[in-house]
């Protein structure tokens, strides 16, 4: 059994008349999304702006509620459970944020917001802040500054430490190093891959900077207009994928070489995605696709495994190396 | 990994940031000397405001001081009131005393009500948004003077100064509320908050711990600039009458008296015209200046 599974989860958004508040329609972030995450492992979930992944993020950490469908964690569907009711799952499911400056109050000392976990469980401190900030490669001396006092990286390990402090098994990480220098981005990605050999953490990382989801991932979903398109190994989502958006998405990566960057096909896709309010029939992807045929137009694709592992949603799936 | 030392224009006080603007440094010193006028005033003159001086007016003249400008002497330096001969400078400083208490206590009032009110309004949202939303929309567009003039009229037995107090801040509370509230929605809504609730935040904690300690500065900032406000209103209702009642001094009152005197006594309308002039400028100029350094948005050049 995997620790976190959704099975067909959904969330609309109402859109509600600006005068009369009546409901005119809905907005469909997620729709329908099947995923798991295993002990120790790490699942990358990637797509563009507006996909839905970072409302799947706030599902699985249960910001938002599902609108139907499940997530289970350790076996419990924690989609109908109260806030008081979810207080012990949180212990065990944590977030690192994109932004580390918004996502620490800029009120509080590093000390108070690395003991606030704690004090928000009701819980005595099990680890010293000092403890706390050396793990994450921190001074003990930091804990009196404020966060504006530190630089994006330093920040985004202080939000590293608060998201650790209650020894949890999953962590959320939304997109947590595209806020940051790239030669910064390289030290945060080590530490959350040293801290989840030192602690047993699994992780879903959400990221659109592929190069950054290859280098941590163990599996990698990625995710179009609010449903996933293809789900495999790392391995074999980089080297064999299947799905014609994954094959624009990797062909849009560039290479450090020259020659080689010349010499290669780019699938450059037309026009921007459609609008969530008003999604295609049939496949999500067909207005943008080169493969598209009318059964896309009819049909939804369903995920269905077309290898150990590698799951695909798409009539034409065609396994290719980038 | 050190971590530098950036000065940045939030590194530094914010006091020593408001003392570099001269227009700032001398608003500040004349609000507390104002203050510590209106706190020692006991030790600052001896004569009582209420303590009559037949021997400074001349009752052939119809109750005229005597002397210059107002009958200004070593023993009333600022001259005295026509026909009862009271102490003008003794008047002055007690009436502080009054104005200033009357306008920090209804600041005091909008602030605890608007902050509250709208912290909730805005981190709530829905319901509790709508209705608060429309109290506040009432409150300030009623006709605020003439229900206040109206209202003490009507409670002629009632403590004047606390019922002033009520009824400033009564309808002040929604400027502030307003403000708090835009800024409270904006919080709620941040990831920082976000964060909170995934530690499993209670209710409570969000809203105290989270939201409300950076709504200081927002509200620091409508305080400063309620007080003048409030100073002239209330100086405003005494002149109407419907004020501080006498004998207790207030500035608005003896403008009030003043008014007949205007031109046999000049003086006696200048002076309380003065203070009062002064004590508002002053105050805004200092309201304005708090502004500029805690909100970085809103900087003039």
């Amino acid at each position: 059994m995997s620790l976190l599974e959704t099975t067909d989860l959904v969330k609309r958004y109402p859109v509600r008349h600006r005068l009369t508040r009546r409901r005119i329609g809905e907005v469909s972030a997620v729709d329908g999304v099947d995923l798991a995450v295993d002990r120790g492992e790490t699942l990358g979930l990637v797509g563009e702006s507006g996909c839905g992944k970072s409302t799947v993020g706030r599902l699985l950490t249960r910001l938002d509620t599902p609108t139907s469908g499940t997530v289970r964690f350790d076996g419990r569907d924690i989609g109908p459970l109260r806030e008081d009711e979810l207080r012990p799952v949180r212990r065990d499911l944590q977030i690192v944020f994109q932004d580390p400056f918004s996502s620490l109050n800029p009120r509080h000392t590093v000390r108070q917001l690395l003991s606030a976990p704690f004090r928000y469980q009701g819980l005595e401190p099990t680890e010293p802040v000092e403890d706390l900030l050396k793990r994450v490669g921190l001074k003990p001396e930091h804990a009196s500054r404020y966060p504006h006092e530190f630089s994006g990286g330093q920040a985004q390990r202080i939000g590293i430490a608060r998201a650790l402090a209650l020894r949890p098994r999953l962590v959320l990480c939304d997109e947590p190093v595209s806020a940051l220098d790239v030669s910064v981005q390289a030290q945060i990605l080590n530490l959350l891959r040293d801290l989840q050999d030192e602690l047993g953490l699994s992780y879903v990382f959400i990221a659109h900077d592929l190069g950054a989801v290859r280098q941590v991932s163990t599996r990698v979903a990625v995710m179009y207009l609010g449903v996933v398109v293809e789900s495999a190994d790392r391995d074999a989502l980089f080297g064999r994928a299947a799905h014609p958006y994954t094959h624009a998405l990797l062909s849009a990566v560039p290479v450090p070489n020259p020659d080689v960057e010349r010499g290669r096909e780019r699938i450059v896709l037309r026009g921007d995605p459609p609008s969530p309010l008003n999604p295609p029939s049939g496949c999500r992807f067909r207005t943008r696709c080169p493969k598209a045929a009318d059964v896309c137009a009819v049909e939804r694709p369903v995920l269905r495994e077309i290898a150990p592992g590698h799951r695909v949603a798409c009539h034409f799936p065609e396994e290719r190396t980038p | 990994m050190t971590v530098l030392p950036i000065t940045r224009p939030a590194d530094v006080p914010p006091l020593r940031r408001l003392l570099r603007q001269p227009s700032a440094a001398v608003a500040l010193v004349v609000v507390v000397l104002l203050v510590l006028m209106a706190v020692f005033a006991p030790l600052l003159v001896w004569t009582s405001p209420t303590e009559f001086d037949s021997a400074a007016v001349d009752p052939a003249l119809g109750g005229l001081p005597r002397g210059a400008f107002g009958g200004i002497s070593a023993e009333h330096p600022l001259g005295v009131e026509p026909v009862s001969g009271r102490d003008v400078l003794a008047r002055i400083v007690y009436g502080a005393r009054v104005s200033l208490l009357i306008a920090v206590l209804a600041t005091l009032v909008s602030v605890v009500v608007g902050t509250v009110l709208g912290l909730v309004a805005g981190f709530f949202g829905g319901v509790v948004d709508a209705v608060v939303g429309r109290l506040m929309d009432l409150l300030m567009s009623f006709p605020s003077l003439i229900f206040m003039i109206a209202l003490i009229s009507a409670l002629p037995e009632a403590n004047r100064e606390a019922l002033l107090v009520l009824v400033l801040g009564g309808f002040g509370w929604p400027y502030v509320g307003r403000i708090v509230r835009g800024q409270a929605m904006v919080l709620a809504r941040g990831e920082f908050v976000a964060a909170a609730r995934a530690l499993g935040a209670p209710r409570r904690a969000l809203l105290l711990r989270e939201v409300l300690p950076n709504l200081t500065t927002p509200v620091l900032v409508v305080a400063t600039m309620s007080i003048p406000g409030y100073i002239a209103t209330e100086a405003g209702l005494s002149f109407l009458g419907v004020g501080v009642r006498p004998p207790t001094p207030s500035w608005g009152q003896m403008i009030a008296s003043a008014v007949p005197w205007y031109a046999a006594d000049p003086a006696y309308f200048l002076i309380p015209g003065g203070f009062l002039f002064v004590t508002v400028l002053a105050f805004n100029v200092l309201g304005d200046a708090v502004r500029d350094v805690l909100d970085p948005r809103s900087v003039r050049r």
